[in-house]
């Protein structure tokens, strides 16, 4: 395979998940994965990818205002892009680490916030990039390769 | 056999097209066709949702018939737990086994035996079990094929033991032994509140040779069975067992009986697949045991059980306490009947095939189906013979159906096709045309 084939986007998808819809919370991750399964993509990635996202997801609905999931897939990877608009993440390392949460008692009691998160997200994807900006937002780039 | 058996059909006399089934089916397996269902066989899962709300009663499950026990020299009656639950609430399990024997089986098997031994294997089973994931009951063989066909990553969270009705149902051969004849003259038949448990008996979980030889359904014994209950002579103790394990027919019934931590019971298929959606994202956690069934109410829920499901959950519920749950099988008994659990999943995963040949062609008919659905008046009318524009839609990409099925789509290519015509009309004929004018 040519890098210029590799590189093609073969699908693109934007879905939009807004901060505190508890109610509605998980319905991204699975429209993704339902897109996944039916266009035949390996058990064991969709099994990664669905627990990526979800967490994901939960981060935003748990922290941020809203957010912009960008699903893009190319023959080798899958590549998802999440945008929020929200507090923002003071030390990415930090965050990383199992246990460390900044989670309100509220949303502890609901059983998310356990620090889990990231660290779950991690050891799910091939490759995870965070960047975010205190006050504006987040960026989390995860690459699952197919 | 082929590799998808059902136990459900229509009845095309009978069936008038009205789309109940249609619009109730969890997993999207039937279509309108030319007035009248038609069951897509990879999508089926047996669950009888459909004959449930079908008006005209033209969906019936493929289960046998009273008369054809006369084909065996011996019949054995293994009635499903459930059946406990559905005459009033003083007629005793005992009773009810009486009346089978009543009728035309030679015998009626002690279920609740079958039930004192799976529960104090499973129970054992749990104790020793430590994996992450959780153990997925496979007691109802609709949940076995929901996860077939759309959840094949949790094939191998399946509990691999027999159930109570594959343990009654190879016991058989020892009566054969008993009796000196050939264990396929003995018929083992199974009482049934579901068809799917009739698909079960030909496409077992754990073995190609089947245990069971039929299923009856119960609502095709109903009446004979009332008439029979309490019209014997002499009643014989055939009911000897307790409690243990008879909750199984209702959802979370026997969890109490398996003493495990983090055990939970779902009921309903749409129920089911919102737990597995949330299990295939982690968003389950710490659960041991997972009891899934398709019929809201659980197995005194299913589509061929008669009684009213709660009053019939309260009988179960009644039956046990009054039962208690101290194991009145001696260990030989249960050591000689845990050689029937044992089992070795042997299903195959038949996921639902991908839209496309390979990841390239499905994206592709992917975009192709989700520009059909978006020209579409997504209402999910169900007129095209789909139970909603996008089922629709992947019909036409997948030359089930033609975008002018759509009747939305038919009236705009009417409205074309007048808007044509004017032109047409018009044009006016060359003798009378003014110049430069009415061309056409």
């Amino acid at each position: 395979m040519t890098e210029q084939t590799q590189n093609k986007t073969l699908l693109e998808q934007d879905f939009t998940v807004e901060g505190g819809d508890f109610i509605h919370a998980g319905e991204v991750s699975s429209k993704i994965k339902t897109i996944l399964k039916e266009i035949g993509i390996k058990q064991e990635v969709i099994r990664r990818t669905a627990i990526a996202t979800y967490e994901a997801e939960m981060n935003v609905v748990c922290y941020a205002d809203r957010a912009k999931f960008h699903l893009a897939i190319t023959p080798d990877q899958l590549k998802i892009v999440i945008k929020d608009e929200g507090q923002g993440v003071k030390d990415i390392d930090l965050a990383m680490q199992e246990g460390y949460s900044t989670a309100t008692d509220a949303i502890r009691e609901m059983g998310f916030g356990a620090g889990m998160g990231l660290p779950n997200i991690k050891k799910n994807v091939d490759n995870l990039d965070i960047t975010s900006v205190v006050g504006e937002g987040t960026r989390v780039e995860m690459v699952i390769l197919t | 056999m082929s590799e998808y058996y059902h136990a459900i059909e229509v009845d095309s006399e009978k069936c008038s097209g009205s789309m109940h089934c249609m619009r109730v089916c969890p997993t999207e397996a039937i279509r309108i066709r030319e007035g009248k269902a038609l069951i897509l066989e990879d999508r089926c899962i047996d669950c009888g949702d459909c004959i449930r709300v079908c008006p005209k009663r033209a969906i019936r499950s493929i289960t046998g018939a009273y008369e054809d026990l006369s084909k065996y020299k011996y019949t054995i009656a293994i009635p499903s737990p459930s059946l406990y639950g559905q005459y009033g609430m003083s007629i005793t399990p005992n009773q009810i086994l009486n009346g089978l024997k009543g009728l035309a089986f030679n015998e009626a098997y002690d279920i609740g035996k079958a039930c004192e031994v799976y529960t104090t294997v499973l129970k054992e089973y749990l104790h020793n079990y430590s994996d992450s994931k959780p153990l997925i009951s496979t007691l109802c063989p609709s949940i076995v094929r929901l996860i077939q066909i759309k959840f094949p990553a949790f094939m191998s969270s399946l509990l691999s033991l027999e159930a109570p009705r594959g343990i009654a149902g190879s016991d058989k051969i020892n009566k054969a032994k008993e009796l000196g004849i050939d264990p396929k003259e003995v018929g083992a038949i199974y009482i049934t509140p579901c068809p799917a448990k009739m698909m079960a008996v030909n496409q077992p979980l754990c073995k190609s040779d089947p245990n069971l030889d039929g299923a009856l359904a119960i609502s095709d014994i109903y009446g004979l069975l009332f008439s029979s209950i309490g019209k014997q002579k002499s009643m014989e103790e055939l009911h000897v067992s307790s409690g243990l394990g008879i909750g199984m027919a209702i959802p979370g019934g026997f969890i109490t009986d398996l003493e495990v931590e983090n055990a939970m019971a779902v009921d309903g298929v749409k129920n089911v697949m919102q737990v597995l959606d949330d299990l295939e994202h982690g968003k389950i956690n710490n659960i041991k045991y997972l009891e899934l069934w398709a019929c809201p109410n659980g197995c005194v829920g299913g589509p061929l059980a008669v009684e009213n499901p709660y009053l019939a959950k309260i009988k179960v519920t009644k039956l046990i306490q009054s039962l208690g749950k101290e194991k009145k099988i001696n260990d030989e008994e249960v050591n000689r009947l845990r050689e029937y659990l044992s089992c070795d999943v042997e299903l195959p995963a038949y996921p639902l095939k991908p839209l496309g040949r390979d990841t390239v062609d499905a994206i592709k008919k992917l975009k192709e189906r989700e520009s059909i659905v978006e020209s579409l008046p997504k209402i999910d009318c169900g007129a095209c013979g789909a139970p909603t524009c996008r089922a629709f839609a992947a019909d036409v990409i997948q030359e089930r159906a033609e975008i002018l099925d759509c009747v939305f789509k038919l009236k705009d290519k009417v409205v074309e096709s007048i808007q044509y015509a004017q032109s047409w009309a018009r044009r006016t004929p060359l003798s009378s045309r003014k110049q430069g004018k009415d061309k056409n």
